[in-house]
């Protein structure tokens, strides 16, 4: 009979027990945590918040998307749609007050135009922008809105032509408003005392020396761009 | 072999490689950072060419000392004969002129012509009227009768020059012609026509 190696035995059997016995214990002996890190990537997020198109052959004419109450509904758009009928000489103000609703302050950039213009006219267009912004601080307008100074928004009027002989309203400022800004403007990011909102007047006409041809559809797309001011 | 020479035949240039593929995957990533990091606005404005659209809604004729008139209308012209004139003759039509609803707001004008033989036409006014057939011309556009609610009275609101005719909107002309021939027998047995054309056009601004 072979003789029982007891050394190997013995190397065998003392890791064949120590590794059932500190697994035990690993089990038994220990606790773990967690630390579970949620990431979400904020976007850049302004919107209109209210418009005005003003123009002296009465502004009911112009046919526009949203109106007042679906925009209060909606809280704020990033599109707006008008339709009217025009003539050599018409001219209508765009005003908006545009909000930055997001965490990360913006640069507002100068309108961009586009046209669907199918007759070539667009060269027959004028248009120009002014800007209000940087003298807003949220507390001290004057009105209940409380975001943008009412002289530059809310009392800015157009006589209409049919009414002429009528008396401007109280504080009357005719487009557009002094105190206007370059571009781009500095918004704060939202918030109930931050610099968030601004106001850009926006000037549309057709030349009044316009020719033809006759009859024409244009679509002229007005695009506000808002880049995120981001930490290096 | 054939592998090997191959692959030296077709070497990978890993600088033009580099080259290409960081510029791509940079392009990639500004492109992604770009739409993420602005937020766009956007107002679309469609304008259509407005189409000055006036029509004939009513015509009659408020007061008449003749004999006898034919008067008929269509949306776009009034046709009114009388062929026995006389000294004093006078009348006085009435015309509603309204602004349609696919229209813009205008201005209206008037121009008189007068013709012999109804086919050729001269431009003209008042005081030619006068002169060549003695007829005393007078018109004005109003916008109500007033508070009386009755025409050709002191308080006809008129529709002053400048003012604007609206789409949906309606403006009156009042127009009275008086044969003024007392000392004119020349003009027996003459017949001529008088047009009044109405023109809409876009406002000045």
């Amino acid at each position: 009979m072979k003789p029982i190696n007891l050394k190997l035995l013995t190397a065998i059997l003392i890791p064949m027990m120590l590794i059932p016995m500190a697994s035990f214990a690993y089990a038994h002996w220990t606790a773990s945590i967690y630390k579970i890190v949620k990431m979400h990537v904020r976007c850049v997020n302004v919107g209109i918040i209210t418009y005005k198109c003003l123009s002296p052959w009465d502004d009911k004419l112009i046919k526009r998307w949203p109106s007042d109450d679906e925009l209060n509904a909606m809280g704020a758009t990033t599109s707006i749609r008008i339709n009217t009928s025009i003539f050599p000489g018409w001219y209508v103000w765009f005003g908006f007050i545009i909000q930055n609703q997001g965490i990360y302050p913006t640069y507002i950039e100068a309108p961009t135009y586009s046209f669907t213009d199918p007759e070539g006219i667009q060269a027959w267009f004028n248009h120009q922008e002014y800007f209000y912004g940087q003298i807003i601080d949220g507390d001290s307008c004057g009105w209940p809105r409380e975001d943008v100074p009412q002289d530059v928004y809310a009392k800015v009027w157009v006589p209409s032509k049919k009414h002429l002989s009528q008396p401007p309203p109280p504080g009357a400022v005719l487009p557009p408003p002094p105190g206007n800004i370059p571009p781009p403007v500095y918004l704060e990011q939202y918030g109930p005392h931050t610099k968030n909102s601004m106001v850009l007047w926006a000037y549309l006409q057709l030349r009044e020396d316009y020719v033809g041809p006759y009859p024409f559809t244009i679509e002229i797309a007005l695009t506000i761009t808002a880049t995120a001011v981001l930490s290096p | 072999m054939n592998y090997n020479s191959r692959r030296h035949q077709y070497p990978v240039n890993v600088r033009l490689l580099y080259a290409l593929l960081v510029p791509t995957l940079l392009i990639s990533m500004g492109s992604f950072a770009y739409a993420a990091w602005t937020s766009q606005v956007t107002t679309f404005a469609t304008l259509n060419a407005a189409d000055p659209d006036i029509e004939i809604l009513n015509c009659w004729v408020q007061q008449y000392n003749g004999q006898g008139y034919s008067l008929f209308f269509t949306t776009e012209t009034v046709t009114f004969s009388d062929l026995a004139l006389f000294p004093g003759w006078t009348i006085t039509i009435i015309t509603q002129i309204h602004n349609t609803a696919g229209s813009y707001a205008v201005e209206i004008n008037a121009t008189l012509y007068y013709s012999y033989d109804g086919i050729t036409w001269t431009q003209t006014n008042e005081t030619e009227l006068l002169t060549l057939f003695r007829i005393i011309y007078t018109d004005g556009f109003y916008w109500n009768p007033g508070t009386d609610g009755t025409w050709c009275t002191p308080d006809d609101e008129p529709f002053l020059p400048g003012d604007e005719l609206w789409p949906c909107e309606s403006v009156y002309k009042i127009e009275t012609l008086y044969f003024d021939a007392q000392d004119h027998p020349e003009l027996q047995d003459t017949q001529f026509h008088i047009m009044v054309k109405i023109t809409a056009t876009y406002p000045q601004t």
